[in-house]
């Protein structure tokens, strides 16, 4: 802005926002309008606030990391809770809390049940429901709701979510690039490798444990992640499937400081220590 | 982003969560500038959802998550600063970057992260003013009520803030 502009002038320029967001009263609105049909140094100030203020309003809308509300849905609320990166700030003094914190350490620390994982099941609903979305030739998404992560995470082809199911005890996403269905399970709990079908193949996928089976007409892989489970059933080429399942990112368990952090805040809180 | 739909109908928390992710994240990331704070506050968001279902009026869905997502922000920030010891971003004090440089002016390919990076270098009040306007599409009044300031502060702050944005994207 010029050095050269009077107070008054000055005074209208600080209006320049809100003219440009419709929220000047009338007879705001007729002063800038005044000033700026005389002044091109008010019209080029009046370009520039509008040059910023359209690069943030054309910042393009942000996808989560790929799985982060199906595994929000799975989770329990508490858990969620507890999954923070922050480090708690709060310091008990109090070695009666403290002593009490430690027990409570032990009770809120998450346990991970081993349970057989479905494989039939699931890849009967894998494929029933890829059957029946191709049947409808329409996502049953709309446009913002697809998610490009798989794609950027490396699987593949043009990948996108085309449907959600949540039951009780995992959540099923499927996943199109107009031929191939890829079916994507999440269950919360740690894998009874041994009642596996026979024929499969266990590996390491990444630092985790993982098995992998090609049934007649799909691809199979159950990788175990920190208290979760992802199952991969697809259609789709053997290396776009095993890709799918590396790109599943670990769950955001709450660590050993977070579960003695939360169990020290709650004790502080029992004992009506500030916060 | 903008477009806000009405809905007439209680919506589940797994039917927020699940359809309107989306939304919610990418207020969540305009306001703390980075993915795991954003992943933070959206779980924050959620918890607070879940809490708030039973007395949710049908209306503007986006304005309300909206509305939840600045509190739940503003709501660690002022945590944060009153912990000095963990490292908060967006100081109200924070030293603007200065102008880019001739060559940083010419390579903007990465404009959107340029952008990002400005906002956050905010003051947070400042910050949310902007994106509650620019991002959400909030009118003044609605961005009032939400911070609980007058018009004129909010007028005041998205004046400023869209200034220190000038500065840095010169």
């Amino acid at each position: 802005m010029s050095a050269e502009v009077g107070r008054g002038e000055r005074d209208l320029y600080e209006l320049f926002d809100a003219y440009l967001d419709g929220e000047l009263t009338p007879a705001e609105r007729s002063s800038v309008d005044e000033l700026l049909d005389g002044s091109p140094a008010a019209r080029a100030e009046l370009a520039d606030i509008d040059r910023v203020r359209s690069l943030v309003r054309g910042l393009p809308a942000v996808d989560a990391p790929f799985g982060f509300y199906e595994r929000i849905i799975v989770a329990p609320p508490a858990l969620i809770a507890r999954s923070s990166r922050r480090t708690p700030g709060v310091v008990v003094a109090s070695v009666g809390a403290m002593a009490a914190a430690i027990l409570l350490f032990v009770a809120v620390t998450p346990t991970f049940e081993r349970f057989t994982v479905p494989i039939s099941d699931m890849n009967e609903r894998h494929v029933s429901l890829a059957a029946s979305m191709s049947e409808a030739h329409q996502p049953a998404m709309s446009e913002d709701q697809v998610t490009d992560s798989l794609n950027e995470q490396g699987s593949g082809g043009d990948f996108r979510r085309v449907d959600v199911v949540t039951t009780p005890g995992d959540v099923q996403m499927l996943y199109t690039d107009g031929e191939s269905m890829i079916s994507v399970f999440e269950q919360t709990g740690r894998v009874e490798w041994s009642d596996l079908p026979v024929g499969g193949s266990q590996m390491m996928l990444e630092d985790d444990p993982a098995w992998a089976m090609a049934m007649p007409t799909t691809d199979v892989v159950v990788v175990e992640r920190e208290g979760m489970v992802v199952t991969v059933i697809g259609t789709a080429p053997h290396d776009v499937v095993m890709a799918t399942a590396e790109a599943v990112p670990d769950p955001p368990p709450p660590s050993l400081a977070d579960r003695f952090g939360d169990a020290c805040e709650w004790m502080a809180n029992g004992f009506g220590f500030p916060d | 982003m903008r477009q806000d739909e009405p809905e007439n109908a209680v919506p589940t928390w797994e039917a927020i969560a699940r359809d309107h992710g989306r939304f919610l994240y990418t207020v969540a990331y305009r306001l703390t500038g980075n993915h795991d704070d954003a992943q933070d506050l959206v779980q924050e968001v959620l918890l607070r959802v879940q809490r708030g279902l039973a007395t949710y009026q049908p209306g503007s869905l986006h304005g309300w998550l909206s509305r939840i997502t600045t509190n739940a922000f503003l709501d660690d920030v002022r945590r944060r600063r009153r912990r000095p010891a963990d490292p908060l971003g967006d100081d109200p004090d924070h030293v603007l970057p200065g102008a880019p440089s001739a060559d940083e002016a010419l390579d903007r390919s990465d404009l959107p992260q340029h952008v990002q990076d400005a906002l956050r270098a905010l003051p947070v009040e400042y910050r949310a003013a902007v994106v509650l306007c620019d991002v959400v599409g909030f009118g003044y009044h609605e961005i009032a009520e939400t911070l609980d300031v007058p018009v004129g502060t909010v007028r005041s702050r998205i004046h400023r803030g869209r200034a220190q944005l000038r500065e840095v994207l010169r």
